[in-house]
């Protein structure tokens, strides 16, 4: 059973179709990309998916829990990282990570384990204003894994960091889904999703156009860059 | 569609018949009543106007509130638009309904503005759903703007009764206000005007919300 | 609603605005600064100032309030932590009361400062018990900051929604203002003890508590997006 089904979903802002019927299933421990370009309707999708958003119309199942229905139990099997690292700039590292392990009902110990596995134990006492891009977004992992979900989103996660970071939050995330993380990404990056996924579904204006494995996608093209332009018909 | 036009032309015509009788009766037929001031023995011709005017007014806000509440539940912008053009003729009776009043409480209680908790009440109302519009006016997504105002339409509404209980309490402190009784033939005048002001809101309010429609679908269609 | 959850929001709300203290410091400022100005103007127009202080008082405290009230949201959005909150498992109701409870203990603490200066710079002849006005305050703030709360995300969408929440709340609160100056007046003016004013406490009580319901119930809808 996949663990993430979308079927027939649509989503409107007023009379503005943001998705248009999609339908897309995940399996459990795939590694996922979601391509398309500004306005495809990525972001709603993952926002979707990360139960900010309710559908339209049609259904979300995730890890077997229907997305209107119980929202409350998904939010405890996801763990989403964007580019925005919902920290604390006033809180120090430790702090802001005991206040969503107290959110998420998990024990403090998981707090240093997890700000040791991102490199940031000899931080955790410093406030997180203090720190730069690139220790945010490991401590934005840090802060999503604290209650080891079962599948996680990254929403541009890549955007702007440093190549350590950047090197370090790609092997992280390998690691994880080694481990058995489904993994969702959206990014614009397409070495980001060679590297990272197996599978990757391509959006434009709002439509699924391309959905399977990196190799079903890339077709006759010799590249994805050259399959992915083709799909999104070129456009800027 | 040719079915609610001619419901249409009923309600309208029993307004007119309705409200015709109502004013004729309370303008020329009722003699003028016992008094000690003498404004009030033909000023109390009022009330004919200002009780129906201040149904409406209230009618109007509860009519805000259900469609407010079904908005939420339902997320249709049908309920919305009911809402919104219930709350704009209620302040439109509202602010007749002030106006009325102190027509009235300027000779039967010495000034225009006294505070009594009906007047008070009434106000706060008024601004209440004033804040209501300031509010819609302000948000821009269609449906961020029907549900944030349906959540102020709930609270606004609630917020009423609480007014009225705690202007009463602050009121208790001042002199008891004349009133004036009805004579037996005046009932049902009153309640004629009542009944036909009504009939005129719902009118309006049938108007109102069929106009957006249409304007809602011209849009959707891409037209000008 | 699980408590714990409601308090952990507290203890970080807590916690971040002790950090820089830039919140209260402002509320305590802008009080202290209106409390001058009217104490001046009152202290050279007004003949009979008792009459008219308990009115000064709370509008101070009302007017104080709002600069809480519109932070305590508006700076876990433009952080955009809210977004953090919200996939987080707990509930709409749970995060309200968190920031209900955060906002009166601000609110406390500006009450329990302003009170003893307002005495002092008005020169007030206090005529009743200064801890149950005290209570009426602490009561009176309860009213304010469960509709505050609710309302200030209502209108944290909106375009100037700085303008825009003394406009939506004041309406709504009227009767609490109402209430508040009338048995705050019959304490610090008559001296009266808690058996006169326990109708207006009542009411109060009964308005805190019919507020925080209709708060929770539409408090999802007010934070979707």
């Amino acid at each position: 059973m996949p663990i993430i089904e979308i079927t027939d979903m649509t989503k409107k802002f007023g009379r503005h179709v943001a998705l248009d019927r999609v339908s897309l299933s995940i399996e459990e421990g795939e590694s996922f990309a979601i391509l398309g370009p500004n306005g495809a309707g990525k972001t709603t999708l993952v926002r979707t998916l990360s139960t900010l958003l309710k559908p339209s119309a049609g259904t979300v199942k995730i890890a077997g829990f229907d997305a209107f229905e119980e929202p409350e139990r998904i939010k405890k099997e996801i763990g989403v990282v964007s580019h925005n690292p919902f920290l604390y700039d006033d809180l120090k590292a430790r702090e802001n990570m005991a206040f969503y392990a107290d959110l998420y009902g998990v024990g403090h110990d998981r707090v240093d384990v997890l700000l040791k596995k991102v490199g940031l134990q000899e931080r955790a006492e410093s406030l997180v204003g203090e720190f730069s891009r690139g220790m945010k977004q490991r401590l934005s992992i840090a802060r999503a894994l604290l209650h080891e979900p079962k599948i996680l989103i990254l929403d541009e996660p890549g955007a702007g960091l440093d190549i350590q970071s950047k090197r370090m939050f790609y092997d992280t995330i390998k690691e994880l889904n080694r481990n058995g993380t489904t993994v969702v990404l959206t990014t614009h990056y397409l070495e980001e999703v060679e590297e990272l996924c197996q599978k990757a579904a391509v959006l434009d204006r709002g439509a699924l156009r391309a959905s399977g494995t990196l190799d079903e996608i890339k077709g006759s093209a010799t590249t994805l860059e050259d399959a992915y332009i083709k799909l999104t018909g070129g456009a800027i | 569609m040719e079915f609610k036009r001619i419901h249409a032309l009923v309600l309208l015509g029993t307004v007119y018949l309705m409200a015709l009788y109502g004013s004729y009766n309370a303008l020329m037929v009722f003699g003028p009543i016992e008094s000690p001031t003498q404004p009030m023995r033909e000023l109390y011709r009022n009330v004919f106007f200002h009780v129906p005017i201040n149904a409406v007014t209230y009618t109007a806000f509860t009519i805000t509130l259900i469609g407010s509440v079904m908005y939420l539940i339902k997320r249709d912008i049908k309920w919305d638009t009911l809402a919104s053009s219930s709350a704009k003729f209620g302040m439109i009776f509202g602010t007749l309904t002030l106006i009325t009043g102190m027509v009235w409480a300027q000779p039967a209680w010495g000034s225009y503005w006294n505070w009594d908790p009906r007047e008070t009440t009434t106000l706060i109302l008024w601004f209440m759903f004033a804040a209501y519009f300031a509010l819609r006016s302000s948000v821009e997504d269609d449906e961020a703007k029907a549900r944030l105002s349906s959540v102020i339409g709930i609270f606004a509404y609630v917020g009423i009764p609480l007014t009225y209980i705690s202007t009463t309490r602050w009121f208790s402190l001042h002199p008891k206000v004349s009133e004036f009784s009805m004579t037996p033939e005046m009932g049902p005048v009153l309640g004629m005007m009542i009944l036909g002001t009504l009939a005129l809101f719902f009118y309006l309010l049938w108007l109102d919300v069929k106009v957006k429609g249409l304007k809602e679908a011209k849009e959707s269609i891409g037209g000008k | 609603m699980n408590l714990q959850k409601v308090m952990t929001i507290v203890k970080k709300d807590l916690r971040v605005e002790f950090r820089t203290k830039h919140t209260i410091n402002s509320m305590l400022l802008f009080a202290g600064i209106t409390l001058l100005v009217f104490s001046y103007v009152v202290g050279l127009y007004v003949k009979s100032v008792p009459d008219i202080g308990p009115a000064i008082l709370w509008l101070i405290l009302i007017f104080t309030g709002l600069i809480g009230l519109s932070r305590a949201f508006v700076r876990e959005k433009e952080l955009g932590t809210l977004e953090g909150l919200r996939l987080a498992p707990i509930s709409p109701e749970e995060i309200l009361g968190g920031k209900i409870i955060y906002n009166f203990v601000l609110m406390l603490i500006v009450t329990v400062i302003v009170f003893p200066l307002f005495i002092v710079f008005m020169n007030f002849p206090l005529a009743g018990s200064a801890l149950l006005a005290l209570l009426l305050l602490a009561l009176g703030d309860l009213g304010f900051v469960i509709v505050g709360s609710a309302i200030s995300v209502v209108v944290m969408n909106a375009k100037a929604r700085e303008l825009l929440l003394p406009v939506v709340l004041f309406p709504v609160l009227f009767p609490i203002i109402l209430l508040s100056v009338a048995a705050l007046n019959k304490v610090m003016v008559e001296g009266a003890g808690f058996i006169d004013i326990a109708g207006e406490v009542k009411i109060i009580t009964a308005y805190a508590g019919i507020m925080l319901v209709v708060s929770l119930l539409t408090f999802e809808y007010a934070l979707e997006e």
